[in-house]
Parts: C-alpha cells; sequence; structure tokens
C-alpha cells in the first residue's frame, strides 16, 4: 500500500505524518504519494521489554525525494545512502532497495 | 528583543523518594504523596499552606491533577496537568513561579514521578501518541531507544566521534554517582566494560539507556515572604520551546538553541559558561552533548575536544547526582530529578559531591519525543540566596 503524505496547495510544503494545519496557517492539503527516498540512518534493535529473546529488527530514516523523513522496517542488506522504495506491507511501512 | 522578566516566586522545598528498580510495593500516588509530603516539610510549610499543585506522571492515568489533589487532601486555587515528558520539571516551576507572582497561588507543589508495573513501560511507550501508536509500534520500535540510536549514529558522523565517547559521558556521570549513596548505578564504570555491553539498538548498549525506576521527585515554589526557610533559591531565568523543528530536522539541535537565540543567557545577566553546577537532561548521552552545543558551553565543531578534554578530565560538574543514566528515570521524575540536585548543591547539601561554592546551577529539561526525536525543551538559571 503506497505512503500518503501530505501536501499544502497553498505553500507547497509537503507533510508526513499528515498535519491539521500546514505551518503557513492553511488547511489545504492534497495526497502526495511518498514512494523514493534514500537511507539516512540505520540501527538494528536487538532488544526491547517486549521482545527479549526475538531476532534483530532493523529499521531506518528515509528522507523521502520531497524531503521528509520517514521511519521504516529496511531490509539487512540495506547500508546508509541507499535509494530505496517505501511502502506500507500490511501494518508496517518499509524501505526495499530498489534493483538497478 | 525584550525578556520574559525574572520570577520574585523563589524555590523554598526539594525532595526525592527512593528510586527503585523493579519495585512491586509501590504506586505512582504513593511515591508523588512521599515526595510532596517531603518537600512541604523542607519549605518549612504546613499541609494547609499548600493552595496551587502542578502534576507530570504517565501512570497516573486515569487520574489527573485534580484527582490527585482530593488523594492528597489539598484545598486549592490553582492546579494544572503537564505532559511536556523531560521538559515538564523545568516548565511546570516556570507555570508555578508565574501563578505565585500573579497572586493565582501563594505556595505551589510541583510533583513528577512514575511507578510502571511489569509491562506498562512498554505499554506506555507503543501507545505514547497517535503517530507513534499508528506508524512506528507496527514496525516495531521497541521505544525511543532505537530512535535515539539514529540521532546518536548521525551525532556520531557530524562530530567524528566514537562509541568510547559516549561511554566517557556515562563514565563522567558514574563517577559522580560513585558520591550518590541514591544512586541506582554507583560502581565505576570502565571503557572496556562500556564498549563490551551487547547493543540494544546500534550502537547504544543499555549504559546509554537510563534504568526505569519507580519514584517521585516534588518542588515547592512560593513567594518571596511565604517562609522563612533559608537558604531559598531564586530564578535568575526560566524558559521553555515546544516543535522547534517539527520533526523534520536531524534531532541533533533541541529547542534549547531557539531558547538561546532568543536571549536566554542574556535575561540571566550571566554567560553559558558561568554556572558553577549543572543539570543536563540525559535521556541519552548523545542529547547532554547536542543540549551543552545548543546552550553555548561546547563550541561547534569542538564536541571531540570537550568530551577527550574537559569531560575525561573529572570533576566537570555536570550531573552531579550521576544523573537519570546512574540514578534512574522516575518517569517524568526525571524532568525534576536534575532541579532538585541542582538546588541540592545550591543550597550546599551533596556531602561528598557538594560542589565548592556553587552559587548559581544551571537545569535542562528536555523530551517528548512525538515521532523522531524530543520536541520539547526548557532550562532554567537558580541562584541561591546570600
Amino acid at each position: 500500500m503506497t505512503v500518503l503524505g501530505a501536501r499544502c496547495s497553498a505553500c507547497g510544503r509537503v507533510a508526513f505524518p499528515p498535519r491539521l494545519v500546514c505551518r503557513c496557517g492553511e488547511i489545504a492539503w492534497v495526497d502526495a504519494v511518498l514512494s523514493v527516498g534514500h537511507v539516512e540512518t540505520l540501527t538494528t534493535l536487538r532488544a526491547d521489554g517486549s521482545r527479549p529473546q526475538s531476532s534483530p529488527v532493523v529499521l531506518a530514516t528515509v528522507r523521502t525525494l520531497e524531503g521528509v523523513a520517514v521511519i521504516t522496517r529496511a531490509d539487512s542488506c540495506l547500508i546508509e545512502r541507499d535509494t530505496v522504495r517505501i511502502n506500507f506491507e500490511a501494518d508496517a511501512l518499509w524501505a526495499r532497495p530498489i534493483s538497478t | 528583543m525584550t525578556h520574559p522578566s525574572r520570577p520574585q516566586a523563589v524555590i523554598t522545598g526539594v525532595a526525592e523518594t527512593p528510586y527503585l528498580r523493579r519495585a512491586t510495593a509501590v504506586t505512582t500516588g504513593g511515591v508523588l504523596a512521599d515526595a510532596a509530603v517531603a518537600a512541604v516539610r523542607d519549605a518549612g510549610l504546613t499541609w494547609s499552606d499548600i493552595d496551587g499543585l502542578a502534576v507530570s506522571s504517565f501512570s497516573l492515568n486515569p487520574d489527573h491533577a485534580i484527582d490527585l489533589a482530593w488523594r492528597l487532601g489539598l484545598k486549592l486555587t490553582w492546579v494544572a496537568d503537564f505532559f511536556t515528558g523531560g521538559a515538564s520539571g523545568v516548565d511546570m516551576v516556570r507555570a508555578a513561579a508565574r501563578a505565585v507572582d500573579a497572586g493565582d497561588a501563594s505556595a505551589v507543589l510541583v510533583l513528577a514521578g512514575d511507578h510502571f508495573g511489569a509491562d506498562a513501560f512498554t505499554a506506555m511507550t507503543a501507545d505514547f501518541n497517535t503517530a507513534t501508536r499508528d506508524l512506528l509500534t507496527p514496525l516495531p520500535y521497541g521505544g525511543p531507544n532505537s530512535l535515539f540510536a539514529m540521532v546518536t549514529d548521525r551525532h556520531m558522523r557530524l562530530h567524528g566521534l566514537k562509541r568510547e565517547d559516549y561511554g566517557q559521558v556515562v563514565m563522567a556521570q558514574r563517577a559522580w554517582a560513585a558520591k550518590n549513596p541514591a544512586a541506582t548505578y554507583q560502581a565505576p564504570l570502565a571503557v572496556e566494560e562500556y564498549l563490551a555491553a551487547p547493543m540494544v539498538a546500534t550502537p547504544l548498549t543499555h549504559f546509554d539507556c537510563p534504568p526505569v525506576v519507580s519514584g517521585g521527585n516534588a518542588v515547592v515554589v512560593t513567594g518571596p515572604a511565604r517562609t522563612t526557610r533559608a537558604p531559598r533559591v531564586a530564578i535568575r531565568a526560566i524558559a521553555a520551546s515546544f516543535n522547534s523543528d517539527a520533526q523534520e530536522g536531524d534531532g541533533l539541535s533541541t529547542g534549547l538553541a531557539d531558547i538561546v537565540r532568543d536571549g536566554f543567557w542574556n535575561a540571566a545577566g550571566l554567560d553559558a559558561d558561568d554556572c558553577d553546577v549543572m543539570s543536563v537532561y540525559d535521556d541519552y548521552p548523545v542529547m547532554v552533548l547536542a543540549q551543552l552545543q545548543d546552550l553555548g558551553l561546547v563550541a561547534d565543531g569542538g564536541v571531540a575536544d570537550f568530551i577527550r578534554g574537559r569531560l575525561a578530565a573529572g570533576g566537570y560538574p555536570l550531573n552531579t547526582s550521576g544523573g537519570q543514566l546512574c540514578a534512574g528515570q522516575a518517569g517524568a521524575g526525571g524532568g525534576l530529578h536534575g532541579l532538585v540536585e541542582v538546588v541540592r548543591q545550591l543550597r550546599g547539601e551533596c556531602g561528598p559531591r557538594q560542589v565548592d561554592r556553587a552559587r548559581l546551577g544551571l537545569v535542562t529539561g528536555y523530551g517528548m519525543v512525538l515521532y523522531r526525536h524530543g520536541a520539547s525543551a526548557s532550562a532554567a538559571v537558580l541562584e541561591v540566596e546570600s
């Protein structure tokens, strides 16, 4: 499922997650499909209180072409600056490598 | 530009309950009540003198400040709930001082603390706000550790730091904690032990994450003539900033940068390095360093030099209780922990960890992660009256 940000038709600013009112003061949102970006930062979550024995989870901060930052689950093969495609897979936002 | 005026109200009482790991025999209401009674006694006031109440607590839910007033047996003219996370301690003291100055109350009890049961902390982080519930919990994200792991990674690469540099922040605070019998972790920490710890979220280990404890903190704010308790602690400057970057920046600059840009040090009549003792909110070592930069205490490009020089040399008067990283994080109580420590330092009550001739103290608060990093920041300069 695609990732929907919101573009303000008054000032052009894109927001994710969508906001109620744009910083310019207008409520003039149109959908903005966020699909491609680059990996800005990665972390591997080894353990947490709810999953003490589970396998590692790789998370990424992805900066999309529109300039917004999105936190995603990430393929473990990804490295910083990789170009990725983002999508909802079930409830979770994933970053997958774009094969070239 | 004009600066907000200095409050006339003063801090006359402080308290902190014992911080307990994995406590089972306490309740949120209980730790808040224990802190409240101790702080009112410390202020030299009687219970019926209190006519204002502010509270910050995650686990007090479904109760609020007004429920707490009832349960504490307080009759009030001013009451307020605060949900600004790590910034709430300084925020509440600011609001309390303004309420006292305006005459809406004469003696305000400021409370913060939490007790999380076995799964309550995990449940809170999963449902922290709408964005977290909808976008982070399904990943899963495991609570704020993974978010600050990514902030740390950015900071590390920007400033050319190594893991042991963040370890130095923790080790310096451990050295202070060794002199604080109330700290959860008092044993000295060697760099080898720090580096060998298993990862929680790369590059963070459990040494970089504050231990969750149960506990409460309290402060009493009154008019200058309300109590004969001495010495009183005055507020030289106090300010806050919220949602400064709309969660769109790199998280390496906090709202403190805005506060400083808007004349915080001018309002205090001080330079950044004039304070004798400092409590800088330490949810993670990276945020201590980021705030020191925002405050002007560490020069741009000077982070590595500061860590490997000034901090490594020992005795730098920062987070002298051991901070939350060593003393523990009592939920929202963390927002008052550093303030209570600075007030005690300024009153000369800190025994073996007392900073010589501490007259001016800096306190910061930071927190409330909305999606990627904290959105609240606050700072105060406190001064002991002679």
